[in-house]
């Protein structure tokens, strides 16, 4: 299936293609969890991810066409 | 209400951009001096001060004291009415600070300090474009997000046009691959190309922090602030220090960071830890550029009486102590402990900072940037007993700020819960 992805902040920097957005071939039944590590970004950078604009945990399942973003850890202020 | 019910209601109801420290979220309850509890009761010594703002610690009783007093007195009037605390705060910040300024007018917070000073410069010089630093923090406003050159805090494009970024002084990642003093303060001097190529050859101001804050206490070379004000005045701009993290004696020595580097700014931004955590920003401005402001003005929570008691409190109690020869002092110890984990701990690629400012980059074998080292830091001195803060563009500095009443036992106490972490980080 493929699911949209949207890498806010400092997090495109650990792609290969530093692309903000991207969409990404991923098997049946995957989830947010599953995402994260495949693009090279370190878990622990991800503060939360939503989908539709609504926040889900590591555990929720992707399907088709999904549009999934990632928010990095804070580090200012 | 337990910890899991108050983390529930901010998950649900609060935005959920506002994201916390810690992979389970520390919800505080208590503080005291240089320590505060969490809703399970444990206590955690504060090296981070809730972002260089805690300046004397926690719940200081000659500060909670005057600000009590004054809730009891008059609580809020708007600049539309002339109240004791704010114009003797402004008298004694002016006193209190380098150079010829002369006039102070007082706001919220940083951001809005900052919005303060470049409209001045703006109505003062009668240009608009604006110089600013790669990797600086200005705030969360639209112009501050615009002057703020980090990508993660730009947020939504760029929404005010004419700002143009000059190279840092970041001499650890250094945008020119030299070396200081071999350099030459290439990257100041290349001020001088930026305004002539990017800009309409004239500018309004360039606003620049003494030791970026949120960039990872990136700290510039001594000569660095000379070089670059003298090309800024020669091109019609005024100069505006954002003292918001660096003031007042967190560095070491001085009250303002800007005055180890033997310049005198036009504009001095100043928050966080003026009032010790009450909410105030303030923007000092010589005679000329406040005069030039075009019309009235007023702020309805600026210079509030309760803040500007806090304030008048705070600086009394530094006054007293004399903080800034106490930050250089404890900033000593903290610096020499840290330089000999440097020594021992090849994660730790560069120690930087002044006074109690100092700043951890972590990096890996190739000196690549390592957040992912702080965040195991983070975990290790959380579980330890030590809150202390992070930044930098690639999230991979730690920051180390204590309330600047810190004894001796603690900055070792600190050194030695880091030591541990460190220790952690390279058995990994």
């Amino acid at each position: 299936m493929r699911v949209q992805v949207t890498l806010n902040g400092h997090l495109s920097w650990y792609t290969e293609s530093k692309e903000k957005e991207m969409t990404l071939e991923l098997p049946e039944g995957a989830t947010v969890g599953d995402l994260i590590e495949p693009l090279g970004v370190p878990p622990v950078e991800v503060a939360f991810a939503t989908v539709e604009d609504e926040r889900v945990a590591t555990d929720y399942a992707l399907a088709e066409g999904t549009r999934v973003s990632l928010a990095p850890v804070i580090a200012g202020g | 209400m337990n910890r899991e019910e108050i983390v529930r209601k901010q998950r649900e109801h609060v935005y959920g951009a506002v994201t916390t420290y810690y992979e389970e979220p520390l919800v505080l309850e208590r503080g005291e001096g240089m320590r505060v509890w969490d809703a399970d009761g444990t206590e955690y010594l504060d090296f981070f001060g809730g972002i260089l703002t805690v300046s004397l610690g926690h719940c200081h009783p000659e500060v909670t004291g005057r600000m009590k007093e004054q809730l009891d007195t008059l609580g809020h009037t708007s600049t539309l009415y002339i109240t004791a605390p704010q114009a003797e705060l402004a008298e004694r910040l002016v006193r209190r600070a380098p150079g010829n300024l002369r006039r102070a007018f007082f706001t919220n917070s940083g951001t809005e300090a900052d919005e303060t000073a470049v409209l001045s410069a703006q109505m003062y010089t009668g240009r608009q474009e604006l110089v600013a630093l790669r990797h600086s923090y200005s705030g969360r406003s639209m112009l501050a997000m615009s002057l703020t050159a980090h990508n993660s805090w730009r947020i939504g494009g760029t929404h005010i046009a004419g700002i143009k970024h000059a190279a840092s002084p970041y001499c650890y990642r250094c945008a020119f691959g030299l070396e200081y003093p071999a350099c030459d303060l290439r990257c100041a001097r290349d001020i001088e190309e930026l305004i002539q190529t990017t800009t309409s050859g004239g500018i309004a101001a360039f606003i620049a922090e003494p030791i970026q804050g949120v960039g990872g206490f990136i700290t510039p070379p001594p000569e660095y602030f000379e070089v670059a004000v003298e090309i800024i005045r020669r091109y019609g701009g005024v100069f505006i220090c954002d003292e918001v993290q660096t003031g007042f004696g967190r560095t070491g020595d001085h009250w303002f960071g800007i005055e180890h580097w033997g310049v005198e700014p036009d504009m001095i931004t100043g928050a966080k830890g003026i009032a010790n955590g009450a909410p105030m920003g303030v923007t000092l401005a010589t005679e000329e550029v406040a005069a030039a402001w075009q019309g009235s003005t007023i702020s309805t929570f600026g210079g509030n009486p309760i803040s500007s008691s806090a304030a008048l409190a705070t600086l009394d109690v530094m006054e007293a102590e004399d903080i800034p020869a106490r930050s250089a002092r404890m900033g000593a110890r903290l610096r020499e402990g840290l330089d000999a984990l440097a020594e021992t701990y090849p994660c730790i690629g560069d120690v930087r900072g002044m006074g109690l400012m100092q700043g951890v980059e972590l990096v890996d074998a190739e000196e690549n940037p390592a957040p992912e080292k702080v965040a195991r830091v983070f975990e290790e001195t959380r579980r330890h007993g030590l809150l202390i803060g992070r930044g930098g563009l690639f999230n991979n500095v730690l920051r180390i700020s204590p309330p600047m009443l810190c004894s001796s036992d603690d900055v070792d106490r600190a050194l030695e819960v880091l030591r541990m972490a460190f220790e952690a980080v390279e058995e990994a």
